[in-house]
């Protein structure tokens, strides 16, 4: 018979009352923590390593928020019924965050999702290297170049798995409530993407997580390079030089997203 | 004779307001045709099989109420690893005025590309035209696999419909594997998820000009009796049963009619906007490194009002659009100028209404 943990606190919203079916991922993702740090670290490896689960798609679009709504609905039945099945799932950064945001939500675990942007490259041919990258489908405006990382769906242990991508924008979960950008004090949860050192430099090779051992506060996230620590390529952007006031928050900020369990894909 | 089938048809093209206009259909019973009428049938994708579609209502952010309509269409059994299963996923969605659903198509294209959408570049998977306007996203059908590929989109705006389907393949590796390598989308799968875009965007466009309800009318062309449709402004015929009794040979491949008019070729794609007249040619985006295709070259196209309609067995296009992508003189004449070669039977209201001696030089 599973234990199932429920963390520190009643669910949150969007999650309150939480979806049994959720449960069953984030009880097991979270089991045997006792503290926020580590539960949330180990939901956002959980989803990150979840077999089947997310594969991040070359389009980069999202597949499974609904934004014709106020804010966003995700279709968190679809993709649930998808892994129920043994089947795999695409699923973008949005997707993904606002899939954990819920995870933790369900929990117990206040979190929100924050869209990110900073200072950016024009576009393609007149932002050097040579961009689009091959493994990208489609057309770039105002982006930045990231440091090689290895999206969800793959294996981070492998070093081939890791790529760079041509991104405008980039959403991670934070705490609800959190300071906003350009302050240093939130932390980053971001199953989106493994990077193969923490900030300090260190062999990490797993998705950011905020925790007292890996201190992925958002400025630093963003931008640990040549700018701030002399030599060292750490964090998400690889390129350009980030100012002062990067990241900045985009589109809709610091926010929620909706839950539905209406079919967005039906059963075959 | 030619022409004065033509005539024929034009004679009631002209007849009055256009009905697009006129028609409103409650919510209910719209809702009740996208599910029963629009979503396709088990095998309507040749090898795809289907437990029939889904409608909800969203209360969206532009204010308004959209009607959608969700389906997935799976292919297994054809034991290629990485393509069984295969899905083809739909959604449509109907919303009250075009603005809002050319906003919805717009969003559906969103990726982490672009601040702004649309994040997918304009065309389709065949290259044809599908729609007001498409999006499309697809990996280079010969790449070898890899992560990340698997998926293909394409967004449809036409009028008041946003419709979006999705091409999805399952990883090599299967349910546990570490890295989720996958094929990229084959082109005849491309192909498929295309067909099923323009049969639904045809059967959706049904509904919504009230097909049904549409006033029979039958035409002989060349001795052949045929059925044609519409009434106060638009007048709609089977394509390839009127192009046949021209003379014109043609065959309909995937959703694309392609025949020869003297010595031209008249591309009818199911869905679009406009017939293709004379030769044209189709590119694939990123020198030729992307499943994403538009037309390079064309030597001419007539645009429609209405997309080009399948009921399943024909398709219909527009008379009048036809007739000036076959570069007929158009004439009208009274009914007994060319009864004895051409025979018009109203079924019920239009019947009776004098055609009066006009010409029309080519539209």
């Amino acid at each position: 018979m599973e234990k199932l943990q429920i963390y520190s606190d009643e669910p949150k919203a969007p999650m309150n009352p939480a979806w049994v079916n959720l449960l069953r991922y984030s009880c097991r993702w979270g089991r045997g923590t006792n503290n926020l740090d580590d539960a949330a670290k180990a939901i956002t490896f959980g989803v990150f390593y979840q077999r089947p689960g997310f594969a991040y798609p070359r389009d980069t679009g999202s597949r499974w928020l609904d934004d014709t709504s106020t804010p966003p609905n995700f279709m968190l039945k679809a993709p649930l019924d998808r892994w129920s099945a043994g089947e795999w799932t695409k699923g973008n950064c949005a997707d993904v965050s606002c899939f954990t945001m819920l995870a933790l939500c369900s929990v117990g675990l206040d979190f929100s999702v924050r869209q990110l942007t900073g200072t950016l490259l024009p576009p393609p041919p007149y932002c050097g290297r040579n961009c689009p990258p091959p493994w990208e489908d489609g057309p770039i405006g105002f982006h930045f170049h990231t440091n090689d990382i290895c999206s969800i769906g793959s294996d981070p242990t492998v070093d081939w798995t890791y790529k760079w991508w041509a991104w405008a924008w980039h959403q991670v979960c934070v705490l609800t409530g959190a300071p906003d950008p350009p302050s240093n004090a939130a932390g980053i949860w971001d199953p989106t993407a493994a990077q193969k050192e923490d900030l300090n430099g260190n062999g990490y090779r797993n998705p950011p997580a905020h925790h007292p051992n890996h201190l992925w506060w958002q400025k630093d996230y963003w931008q640990k390079s040549h700018t701030q620590v002399p030599g060292a390529w750490l964090g998400l952007v690889n390129e350009p030089i980030q100012g002062a006031n990067d990241p900045q928050l985009y589109g809709l900020g610091t926010w929620k997203c909706g839950v539905s369990a209406d079919p967005w894909i039906p059963p075959p | 004779m030619f022409r004065l089938t033509v005539i024929v048809l034009l004679v009631v093209t002209l007849a009055g307001i256009n009905f697009l206009e006129g028609q409103k259909m409650d919510e209910e019973r719209l809702e009740k045709l996208l599910k029963e009428f629009v979503a396709l049938e088990s095998d309507e994708i040749p090898g795809f099989s289907t437990k029939g579609g889904f409608t909800s209502r969203t209360n969206t952010k532009w204010g308004v109420v959209s009607l959608n309509l969700f389906q997935r269409l799976r292919r297994t059994g054809t034991g290629a690893i990485g393509r069984d299963p295969t899905d083809i996923l739909v959604r449509i969605h109907y919303f009250p005025d075009p603005k809002t659903a050319y906003e919805a198509a717009i969003w559906m294209t969103w990726t982490q590309r672009t601040l702004q959408p649309p994040g997918f570049p304009e065309g389709s998977w065949t290259g044809l035209p599908i729609g007001e306007k498409s999006w499309a996203s697809a990996p280079d059908p010969k790449e070898p696999p890899a992560p990340g590929l698997g998926s293909a989109v394409l967004v449809v705006w036409d009028d008041k419909i946003a419709m979006r389907v999705e091409v999805d393949y399952q990883p090599i590796g299967g349910p546990k594997a570490k890295t989720a390598i996958f094929l990229p989308i084959a082109e005849e799968d491309l192909e498929a998820g295309e067909l099923a875009a323009r049969i639904i965007l045809a059967k959706a466009t049904l509904v919504l000009i009230g097909w049904e309800q549409l006033p029979s009318l039958r035409l002989v062309v060349n001795g052949t009796s045929l059925r044609a449709k519409g009434s106060q402004g638009s007048l709609f015929v089977p394509a390839g049963l009127v192009m046949k009794a021209l003379g014109c040979e043609g065959e309909k491949k995937g959703g694309i009619w392609i025949g020869r008019w003297q010595g031209k070729r008249i591309t009818l794609p199911i869905g679009a906007r406009c017939i293709l007249v004379g030769n044209w040619s189709v590119e694939a985006l990123r020198k030729g490194r992307s499943g994403v295709k538009r037309i390079k070259e064309m030597e001419g196209k007539v645009g429609l009002k209405v997309p080009i309609l399948y009921d399943g067995r024909e398709i219909w296009v527009e008379g009048e659009g036809l007739a000036k992508a076959l570069g007929l003189k158009l004439e009208q004449k009274a009914n007994n100028c060319f009864a004895a070669k051409v025979r018009v039977g109203f079924d019920d209201k239009v019947a009776g209404k004098t055609m009066k001696r006009r010409k029309l030089a080519n539209h």
